[in-house]
């Protein structure tokens, strides 16, 4: 089951990345050796201090899914309340067994992510200093902290798209 | 004797004691369906099945309840009719005659020598296992209970009894906040929950594709011929509806629709799973219902469903502050639990020592479990060695003294026997009074609790490993029966062995973190003299468990019960001798606030 619909959301994916303008922040979306790994690039949405730069993500997705959740990190570090610092574990609800849905596919899952980057939730924090100055409500400090990393680790113009 | 005397003897042996007696009244409803399950329960020798129920009970309160006093003179009478245990005067109230296995069912002639009035007395002091009133449910019940209270919920409400279930998984079974939010504003509640706003229940359609133009299903990507959806028009395979509900049957959480927040019914998931499935969901929600209700509680015992409501909950802080234990009997498998620990029956331990004991374990359960695996000192000098291989034969570098890893013990005097350490270690593994010098001496808190850390854990294991073979041997032994006739009555001594090692083996396991609260003092010593004398006697017991000839366990049926006899005389002297030092001053005070309260 698992094959079939990857290669199904594999021919969508083609379709729509990156032309489509419904997705203007998803710049690469691809599958690695197998339909199991894939690999994908997204820009900073507009309006949040990630805006202007640009992150990987690696993608895991089990041999049960979609009846499972997909396995979704950064692949370099990005300042946000609720992602580890260290691995680029990523704290979102849809990507847990208990919330996920069958129904959901990885363009919903890179989508929900960019949400997350412009609607951090300081309640799970994985990074506790970003989302101690989000609880203060110290936004510039907040933005300031997050477009340093972002200038440091965010991947450059010259690094391309990820692959 | 037959059979109906034995039996109204039993009765009237149950109803003596009066602490008892309340709990056979408010059991009477229940009697028959927990006790109906005991194995020999159908056996046609012995006509009155209730009797066999109380018969346990009964036999479980001699253990707890038998009164002999330590220190007293213990005579043991064996007579070719079984064996009579009679324990000396007791300074409070004259004479008292316990009773063992094999005599009251074989009828010898015996008395508990005192009123009823005179026993409740005797027996609240002595003892500090209180048993509770109480009723057993089953899951089932439970489901009855739980669709009561959504029949009720329904007529108040004016909503069908499909959407309370819903709304009430929704508001994790707390009903009065469901009433209060739906009376304020229902369609917020509505719509929160994922009902449909009007109250018109719309269930889910099936739909039946043809072959030509089958519906192409997005989670699967395969054509598929029957499909269903909600309201919502979302629309999925069967196979794919199914497989996403299945999944979510043991969440306990009302399941919505997987692409939008609209709420499956009850009827949709019997329609997506098959007729039933929907009491799987009202299952797997029972236990925030069970939460929900103060006096409800689930059998901390291991895979067991068993819940057992406490009809006299107030009582339970007063008797845990008078150092008793509150505790409950689980349905037909008999599982003891203490109702304020949710723990096991842990007599003799008090609550507190055991709620401390229990928060030490897990406080300390990682620096132990490395501990215990990886160092050890050398009993002579002290050295610390760490352990690096599997073998237990451990020689010490700085004094080459070859000691037990497990018991510590002198080698030399395992001879090849290791095996019997881990298993039975008995008189090893008493801390003996240069052990406990050195110890004090090191004044390593942590030490001192790794030792009863690891006897509290040798006996645990040993316990599964009792139950284990304790059924073994039951079983075998009524295959034994059917072949060569021996009756129910005199094959039972194996079903009472077996309480007896069993009971033994938790009084002796939970009498370590009694020790352990404890200071040194000369009155531990006995009593930890005493408890090897117990650990003996129960490993004996154990031993017997091991034969492996059906035919040869009855032919020890004698063996047995003296076996037993020691174990339940030795359980009583620590039973008495924990009380006199829990009444002591030798108490470390933070351990205890029930000095004066046990008297
Ligand atoms: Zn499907
Ligand atoms: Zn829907
Ligand atoms: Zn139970
Ligand atoms: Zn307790
Ligand atoms: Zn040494
Ligand atoms: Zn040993």
């Amino acid at each position: 089951m698992a094959t079939k619909r990857l290669m199904k959301e594999f021919s969508l994916v083609q379709k729509s990345i990156p032309s489509d303008s419904e997705y203007p922040n998803i710049l690469t979306l691809q599958p690695q050796d197998t339909l199991f790994q894939w690999k994908g690039t997204i820009s900073g949405p507009k309006d949040t201090p990630f805006e202007g730069y640009k992150w990987g993500l690696i993608i895991d997705i089990p041999h049960t899914y979609p009846s499972s959740p997909p396995s979704v990190k950064f692949a370099n570090k990005i300042c946000h309340p609720n992602v580890n610092f260290q691995t680029g574990e990523i704290c979102l609800n849809i990507l847990n067994q208990e919330h996920w849905s069958p129904a959901w596919n990885l363009i919903n899952v890179i989508v929900a992510i960019l949400q997350l980057l412009g609607n951090p939730e300081p309640l799970s924090p994985l990074n506790i200093d970003v989302s101690n100055l989000l609880k203060l409500g110290d936004m510039s400090a907040y933005d300031g902290l997050i477009k340093y990393y972002a200038v440091r680790y965010g991947l450059k113009d010259e690094d391309g798209i990820l692959d | 004797m037959p059979p109906d005397s034995v039996s109204n003897e039993k009765l009237e042996s149950y109803d003596s004691d009066g602490s008892e007696v309340h709990i056979d009244s408010v059991e009477e409803e229940e009697e028959e369906e927990d006790f109906g399950s005991f194995e020999y329960s159908e056996e046609e020798e012995f006509p009155i099945d209730e009797e066999e129920g109380e018969e346990l009970e009964d036999y479980d309160d001699i253990i707890s309840n038998s009164e002999s006093q330590f220190g007293d003179d213990f005579d043991i009478e064996p007579s070719t009719n079984g064996t009579t245990f009679t324990s000396g005067s007791s300074p409070n109230n004259g004479h008292a005659t316990t009773d063992s296995i094999g005599n009251s069912r074989r009828g010898d002639e015996y008395s508990y020598g005192l009123t009823q009035g005179q026993f409740r007395e005797e027996s609240t002091s002595l003892v500090n296992s209180t048993p509770m009133k109480f009723k057993t449910y089953t899951t089932m019940d439970l489901i009855d209970k739980m669709h009561k209270q959504c029949r009720k919920l329904s007529e108040i409400l004016v909503i069908s009894q499909d959407n309370v279930i819903n709304l009430l998984q929704f508001f994790s079974w707390n009903s009065e906040r469901l009433m209060e939010d739906y009376v304020t504003d229902p369609m917020k509640v509505r719509k929160d929950a994922g009902l449909l706003e009007d109250s018109h229940d719309l269930t889910g359609v099936c739909t039946t594709y043809p072959k030509t133009n089958p519906f192409s299903c997005f989670i699967c990507c395969d054509d598929k011929l029957t499909t269903y959806k909600l309201a919502c028009n979302h629309e999925y395979c069967t196979d794919c509806y199914g497989r996403y509900v299945e999944d979510r049957l043991s969440e306990g959480r009302v399941i919505k629709c997987p692409d939008c927040d609209l709420t499956l019914q009850t009827r949709d998931i019997d329609n997506i799973c098959g007729e039933g499935s929907s009491l799987k969901l009202l299952e797997s929600s029972m236990k925030e219902y069970v939460e929900r209700l103060r006096a409800f509680k689930w059998c901390p015992a291991p895979d067991c469903k068993g819940i057992v409501e406490v009809l006299n909950m107030s009582e339970v802080k007063d008797l845990v502050n008078e150092g008793k234990i509150p505790f409950v009997r689980c349905g037909s498998e008999g599982h003891q639990f203490c109702v304020s620990c949710l723990f096991e029956n842990h007599s003799p331990a008090p609550c507190q020592i055991t709620k401390n004991w229990i928060t030490k374990c897990k406080d300390d359960s990682e620096t132990v479990k490395w501990i215990l695996t990886n160092t050890q000192t050398c009993p002579r000098c002290e050295t610390s060695i760490e352990k690096n291989g599997g073998c237990n034969h451990m020689t010490c570098k700085k004094c080459r003294h070859e000691f037990c890893w497990i018991c510590l013990g002198d080698w030399k005097l395992h001879g090849s026997s290791y095996y019997n350490c881990t298993r039975t270690g008995t008189k090893d593994q008493i801390i003996t009074n240069e052990n406990k010098k050195t110890i004090a001496s090191t004044k390593e808190s942590l030490k001192r609790y790794l030792h009863f850390y690891n006897l509290f854990s040798v006996h645990e294991v040993s316990t599964k490993l009792d139950m284990a073979r304790c059924s073994v041997v039951q079983s075998t032994v009524r295959d034994l029966q059917v072949v060569s006739g021996i009756s129910w009555i005199e094959a039972q001594f194996i079903a009472d062995s077996a309480k007896v090692l069993l009971s033994g083996r938790q009084c002796l396991k939970w009498s370590y973190p009694l020790a352990f609260y404890c200071d040194s003092t000369p009155l531990l010593n006995i009593f930890e003299n005493v408890q090897a004398e117990l650990a003996m006697a129960v490993e004996s017991l154990s031993k017997m468990f091991e034969i492996e000839d059906p035919a040869e366990i009855v032919e020890k049926k004698k063996e047995f019960i003296d076996d037993c006899g020691v174990v339940l005389l030795r359980q009583n002297a620590v039973l008495s001798c924990m009380k006199e030092l829990l009444e002591s001053k030798t108490l470390p005070d933070e351990a205890f606030i029930l000095k004066k309260s046990v008297r």
